[in-house]
């Protein structure tokens, strides 16, 4: 059977998935995009996942929420999930949204994110009870 | 531009974006009309399936804008002045993003009537 979506933008580095974003967000593969990323975070044995945002230039709150439950289902597999470059621009727009932005992980570029990824995953170790 | 699926949206938000950067605004005005437009477009889809959504260049004197306005047949809003405050929603957990809609841009205009349709006019100078 041919493949008509193209595939998922996920790729393994640093013992992160590493998720590129891609403009067209809400498109129809949206749920396929999810089920991929959770599928190789549950093959890999990855500790961390990294959305890459370089590529988006706008994001409307429909899609923010969208990113919110991906982070959430990330959490649910045990990983810890940053977001990776973002643009200031939409940095801005978020606070224009009045969208909840306070429990999220940023991180500057890829490799600001892998240091927080590890970061963030040694502190979940500690932070458990012996 | 008619407005039926998400990718109509993400369309219209990136055409939007270009239309403005091209009038002269800068990147953040560009990006937080682009985001406006996404927004309203976003709300056509959830509360009136289908409707559309025209981005143009509008002169006031010496000053040059963009206007959008977005048009639906839908439900209309029920209470246009509970909608501009930050929170609230009448379908599900999102607002209607109506609020940062208007601290995007510099005028919204909203006409809506019950089972009638909304239209919200929606300008930024530059």
């Amino acid at each position: 059977m041919t493949e008509t979506y193209r595939k998922t933008p996920l790729q393994l580095s640093h013992g992160c998935v590493v998720m590129s974003m891609s403009p067209d967000l809400l498109g129809d593969g949206l749920s396929r995009m999810r089920r991929d990323l959770l599928e190789l975070v549950a093959s890999s044995g990855a500790r961390g996942v990294v959305l890459d945002f370089s590529a988006i230039e706008v994001l409307d709150a429909t899609e923010f929420a969208e990113v919110r439950g991906t982070i959430s289902v990330v959490g649910m597999m045990g990983a810890k999930c940053v977001v990776s470059s973002l643009q200031p621009g939409v940095v801005g727009t978020l606070v224009d949204l009045g969208v909840d932005i306070s429990d999220l992980v940023g991180a500057r570029d890829l490799d600001d994110a892998f240091v927080r990824v590890g970061a963030a995953a040694r502190d979940s170790v500690n932070g458990e009870p012996d | 531009m008619t407005i039926r699926e998400n990718t109509d949206v993400t369309l219209t938000m990136v055409n939007a974006r270009m239309a403005a950067l091209e009038m002269g605004f800068d990147d953040p005005s560009s990006r937080q009309i682009a985001t406006a437009v996404a927004e309203l477009a976003r709300n056509i889809l959830k509360y009136a399936g289908e409707g559309s959504v025209i981005v143009k260049e509008i002169r006031r004197g010496k000053a040059i804008g963009l206007e959008v306005t977005a048009t639906d047949r839908g439900p209309g809003i029920e209470d246009v002045e509970a909608a501009m405050k930050d929170g609230f929603s009448s379908s599900g957990t999102l607002g209607l993003g109506l609020p940062g809609v208007r601290r995007m841009m510099d005028e919204v205009e909203i006409d809506t009537r019950r089972g009638d349709g909304t239209t919200i006019v929606a300008r930024k100078w530059c």
